[in-house]
C-alpha cells in the first residue's frame, strides 16, 4: 500500500514538474485553423477586443483565434523569444519604433502581395500613419489606431482666453508668449504651467522645425545643424526661463498622473501635446470648473496642430516616431489566415456580423453574450478596424471610417483631430531607435542641467548615434 | 525514512556503502529519495546551472536572439571597460546605494530588534507592523513612495518642514534622487529585523545576569555581551543585504527609470536596457555585464567571509 501510494505521489510530482500551462481558446468556435493573436489593449479595451475577434470568427468560418493579451512593456522579450524558439504568434500588435530592426533581420513578412491581392492601398489610410509602416520600400504592418497624431496640441480654451489669447499659437515664438503668460509661481516653485515643452521629444520638435533627424537611407544622423541648435535652444530656454528649470518643472508634474489625473484635466497646465486618446480622457474626466463650457454645453477644450519653429513651415507640424499596428512574423504557422485577421483589424470598414453584447450599468461593454447573467443582452453590429476604434471614441487612420460617422458614435472634434493628423509628418525610425532615444534623452538632460552647451551636446549625441548606426549596418547591412 | 539519503549511502555510522552492498529495501528507499528530489534537481540543472553556464559562453558572443550567436572573444568586455560611459556611472551609483542602504538597514533593523526584544506591550503587533511592508509587492510600495517623496505634498518633506527644512525635490533633483531611494530602502527593514530578533533571543540570559551582577550598565552590556554574541547574525544580514542591494532594479525601473540625469541609473537597469530595451538586443553584452557583477559580488562576499573570523564570534 505504501509503495503504491509513493508511486502515485511520485508520478504526480513528475507530471506536475513537466506540465505546461494550457492556452485558453474560444470554446464556441469550430475551425480547422486556430490563429494565435497577441495584442496589448488592456483595461476596458479587453471586452471590445474580444467582441471584435468574436465577430471575425463569425465572418471567417473555419478560423478560430486564440486571443492573448500581453503587457506592452514586455512585448520585445516576448516576441523575440517566440521568434527565436520558432513558435511566433500568427498575428501580433507591433510598435512602429521596433519595425526597422525586425524588417532588416527578415523576421516579419512584407504585406504588399497580400494588399495587392485584396485591393488594400496606401491611399485608404492617413498618409503619415501609413508611411510609418514602411521600411525599405515595403509595407510590413498596417495601422490600427491613430498613433500618428501623437503631437496634437490639446488646450484649455478658458485658460488661454483668460490670459488674452483667442487662438492656439502657430509658431514657437507665439508659444513662448503663451508660456510666459500662463507659467506662474513664486520663490522658484511653479503654481501653474502654460506648457511643458521638455515633455515632448526632441525629434518631434525638430520635425516641427522642418528638419529630418536622419537621412532617408537611415545611415546618416543629421541633428547637429542650424535647425537642431534652434530646437535644442528653444527647449532649453523655454524650460529654464519660463518653466523655472528642469528640476522644478519635473517636480511639478509629479503631482499628476494618467487617465483622470493628467495635468490638463486637473487644470495644472494649459497645453499638452498628446495623442488622440486624450479626447476620451478629456470628455470622461474633464470638468466645467477647469474648462468652462460653450453655448452648446461642451467642455471648453480644443485641439490644434503643433506650432512650427523658425526653420519650419505651416505645412509641416508635429510628427511621430511611435504608433502601432498589426504584423505577421516570419514562420507564422498560418500566414494566409493571419492576413485575414490583420485585414479585419486594420482595413475592415463595414460589417454584417450581429452579436449579442452585454453592457454594465454605466453603458460600458463588458463582453460577448450574457456576461453578468441577468438575462439581458443587446444585439449590435460588430466589426473590426473602424468599430474597434469607434468604441473608444478614437479616430481611425482608415479613411473609410469617416471619423465617427458609424454606429452613432460621432464626435464634434473628429474632423479637427483627423485634420491635424493629416498635417503630421513621419519621423523616420532607425533600426537602433530605442538606444538612439536614450542618447537623445541624455543629450537633452545634459543641456537642461547646464552640463554641456547646445552645440557640444548635439555633436556628442550625433557622433554616438552615428557610431551605433555604423555598427548596425556593418553587422546587418 | 528518518535518515537522509546521504547517511543511507554512507551507512548509519557514516561509513560509505557501495550501491551493490545495499539491501533491496535500502536501494528502493534510495531510489524513492532520488525520485522525489528529482524535480528540484532537474529544475536546478535546467533553470539555474544551464543559464549560468550559457550566459558565461554568451558573454563572448554578439547575440541578438533572432540570429545565431557570433563569437567575438573579449570584445564585449573591452567595450564595457573602454567605451561604455554608463558602465562606471551605473556601478558607482550602485555602490553608493549598497553602502548607504546596507548601513541604514543594519543599524535601523538592529535598533528595532533591540526595542522589540525588550518587554514592550503588544510585541506581536509591533513586530507585524514593521514586517508587513516587506510583504507588499514592489509596484505598490513604489507607488506609495512616489507620494511620500513628492516635493510638494509628500510626507517626508512635510516632516522635514517641521524641522525647518525647505522643499527637497527628491525624485527630480540629481543631488537627491538616490538619497530618496535610500530612504525608501527602509521599507524592507522588517526582514533584517526579524533575523536580528531571532539572534538576540538566542543569547542566553545568564550572560546578562552575570554582567548585571558585575555592575555593567546598559551600554556596557550592549557592547560587551550583545554585540559580540550577535556578530554571526550581523554577518548573515550584511551578506544578504549586500547581495540584494547590488541587484537593486525594481524601484528604479518603476520610479525614476534611471533619471534625473542618470543619478539613479543602477547597474541592473543598465544591464536590463541592453538585454531587453535596445534593438538589436545585446544579449552577449548584457551577459558580460552580468558576469562582471557576479565577479564583483563574489569578491565582496569573499572579503566579508574571509574577514569574518576577526569580528564574528560564535557562542560555541
Amino acid at each position: 500500500m505504501t509503495r503504491k501510494l509513493l508511486s502515485v505521489l511520485l508520478l504526480t510530482a513528475m507530471l506536475l514538474s513537466f506540465s505546461v500551462a494550457a492556452q485558453a481558446q474560444n470554446a464556441d468556435c469550430q475551425g480547422d485553423v486556430t490563429l494565435t493573436y497577441w495584442h496589448h489593449w488592456g483595461g476596458n479595451r479587453i471586452p471590445i477586443m474580444e467582441a471584435a475577434i468574436a465577430a471575425f470568427e463569425v465572418a471567417n468560418p473555419g478560423i478560430c483565434v486564440d486571443n492573448v493579451f500581453l503587457p506592452w512593456d514586455n512585448r520585445l522579450p516576448n516576441l523575440l523569444t517566440a521568434i527565436a524558439a520558432g513558435e511566433p504568434p500568427d498575428v501580433t500588435m507591433f510598435g512602429r519604433q521596433d519595425l526597422p530592426f525586425f524588417a532588416a533581420t527578415d523576421s516579419i513578412i512584407p504585406l504588399d502581395d497580400y494588399m495587392a491581392m485584396d485591393g488594400i492601398t496606401a491611399d485608404m489610410f492617413v498618409p503619415a500613419e501609413f508611411g510609418g509602416n514602411q521600411y525599405g520600400g515595403q509595407t510590413w504592418m498596417l495601422p490600427n489606431p491613430t498613433g500618428g497624431a501623437v503631437a496634437l496640441g490639446w488646450y484649455n480654451k478658458k485658460q488661454l482666453a483668460d490670459a488674452g489669447f483667442d487662438s492656439f499659437p502657430e509658431t514657437w515664438d507665439e508659444l513662448k508668449e503663451v508660456g510666459m503668460a500662463l507659467s506662474t509661481g513664486e520663490d522658484g516653485f511653479l503654481d501653474h504651467v502654460g506648457v511643458n515643452v521638455a515633455a515632448t521629444p526632441f525629434l518631434t520638435w525638430l520635425n516641427a522645425n522642418g528638419q529630418n533627424w536622419i537621412s532617408d537611407d537611415l545611415r546618416t544622423v543629421t541633428i547637429n545643424n542650424q535647425a537642431g541648435v534652434e530646437t535644442m535652444e528653444f527647449i532649453r530656454d523655454f524650460t529654464n526661463d519660463i518653466n523655472y528649470g528642469i528640476e522644478e518643472v519635473s517636480s511639478f508634474y509629479e503631482m499628476t498622473g494618467e487617465f483622470d489625473q493628467t495635468p490638463l484635466i486637473l487644470g495644472f497646465d494649459s497645453i499638452q501635446f498628446s495623442g488622440s486618446w486624450q479626447l476620451f480622457q478629456l470628455e470622461s474626466h474633464g470638468t466645467p470648473e477647469v474648462f468652462g463650457t460653450d453655448d452648446m454645453g461642451n467642455l471648453g477644450f480644443g485641439v490644434a496642430p503643433m506650432p512650427y519653429g523658425p526653420s519650419g513651415n505651416p505645412g509641416r507640424r508635429g510628427g511621430f516616431s511611435g504608433g502601432w499596428g498589426f504584423m505577421i512574423p516570419k514562420n507564422a504557422p498560418h500566414p494566409d489566415e493571419a492576413w485575414q485577421l490583420v485585414k479585419w483589424m486594420t482595413s475592415q470598414v463595414e460589417s454584417n456580423v450581429e452579436l449579442e453584447l452585454d453592457y454594465d450599468e454605466m453603458g460600458a461593454l463588458i463582453g460577448v453574450g450574457d456576461v453578468n447573467g441577468d438575462g439581458e443582452t443587446t444585439t449590435k453590429m460588430v466589426g473590426g478596424a473602424c468599430w474597434f476604434l469607434q468604441q473608444q471614441q478614437r479616430p481611425s487612420p482608415l479613411a473609410g471610417c469617416d471619423g465617427y460617422a458609424k454606429e452613432g458614435v460621432s464626435h464634434r472634434m473628429a474632423a479637427d483631430i483627423l485634420g491635424v493628423a493629416v498635417l503630421d509628418g513621419v519621423i523616420i525610425v532607425s533600426p537602433v531607435q530605442p538606444e538612439a532615444n536614450e542618447i537623445l534623452n541624455r543629450m537633452e538632460d545634459e543641456v537642461l542641467f547646464g552640463e554641456k552647451s547646445v552645440e557640444q551636446a548635439l555633436a556628442d549625441a550625433e557622433a554616438e548615434i552615428q557610431a551605433l548606426l555604423d555598427t548596425f549596418w556593418a553587422e546587418y547591412g | 525514512m528518518t535518515a537522509t539519503f546521504g547517511t543511507q549511502l554512507r551507512g548509519m555510522k557514516g561509513k560509505r556503502e557501495r550501491w551493490r552492498d545495499l539491501s533491496p529495501m535500502r536501494r528502493r528507499e534510495a531510489l524513492y529519495g532520488l525520485a522525489f528530489v528529482s524535480p528540484w534537481i532537474i529544475g536546478l540543472l535546467l533553470f539555474s546551472l544551464f543559464p549560468f553556464v550559457a550566459s558565461f559562453v554568451m558573454s563572448f558572443t554578439r547575440y541578438d536572439v533572432i540570429n545565431p550567436p557570433v563569437w567575438i572573444g573579449l570584445a564585449n568586455y573591452q567595450e564595457i571597460f573602454s567605451g561604455d560611459s554608463l558602465f562606471l556611472k551605473s556601478l558607482l551609483n550602485t555602490a553608493y546605494y549598497v553602502v548607504g542602504s546596507v548601513a541604514i538597514r543594519i543599524v535601523l533593523a538592529f535598533s528595532l530588534a533591540m526595542l522589540l526584544n525588550s518587554k514592550v506591550r503588544f510585541l506581536g503587533v509591533w513586530r507585524t507592523l514593521f514586517y508587513i511592508p516587506s510583504t507588499v509587492p514592489i509596484v505598490a510600495i513604489s507607488m506609495v513612495w512616489i507620494y511620500i517623496l513628492n516635493a510638494r505634498y509628500g510626507l517626508l518633506n512635510w516632516f522635514l518642514s517641521l524641522l525647518g527644512q525647505g522643499r527637497i525635490r527628491w525624485l527630480s533633483s540629481p543631488a537627491y534622487a538616490m538619497n530618496g531611494l535610500l530612504v525608501m530602502s527602509t521599507t524592507w527593514v522588517g526582514v533584517t529585523m526579524i533575523i536580528f530578533l531571532a539572534g538576540l533571543q538566542n543569547i542566553p540570559e545568564e550572560y546578562y545576569d552575570a554582567a548585571r551582577i558585575d555592575g555593567a550598565s546598559w551600554l556596557q552590556r550592549l557592547r560587551r555581551v550583545t554585540l559580540p554574541l550577535i556578530t554571526p547574525t550581523i554577518f548573515l544580514n550584511v551578506l544578504i543585504n549586500i547581495i540584494s542591494a547590488f541587484q537593486v532594479f525594481n524601484q528604479v525601473f518603476i520610479m525614476t527609470q534611471g533619471g534625473p540625469r542618470d543619478a539613479t541609473r543602477t547597474y541592473m537597469l543598465h544591464l536590463y536596457n541592453h538585454a531587453f530595451e535596445f534593438l538589436p538586443p545585446q544579449m552577449g553584452y548584457a551577459s558580460a555585464l552580468a558576469w562582471i557583477l557576479f565577479i564583483i559580488l563574489f569578491v565582496f562576499t569573499a572579503i566579508v567571509v574571509m574577514t569574518s573570523d576577526r569580528w564574528v564570534f560564535y557562542n560555541d
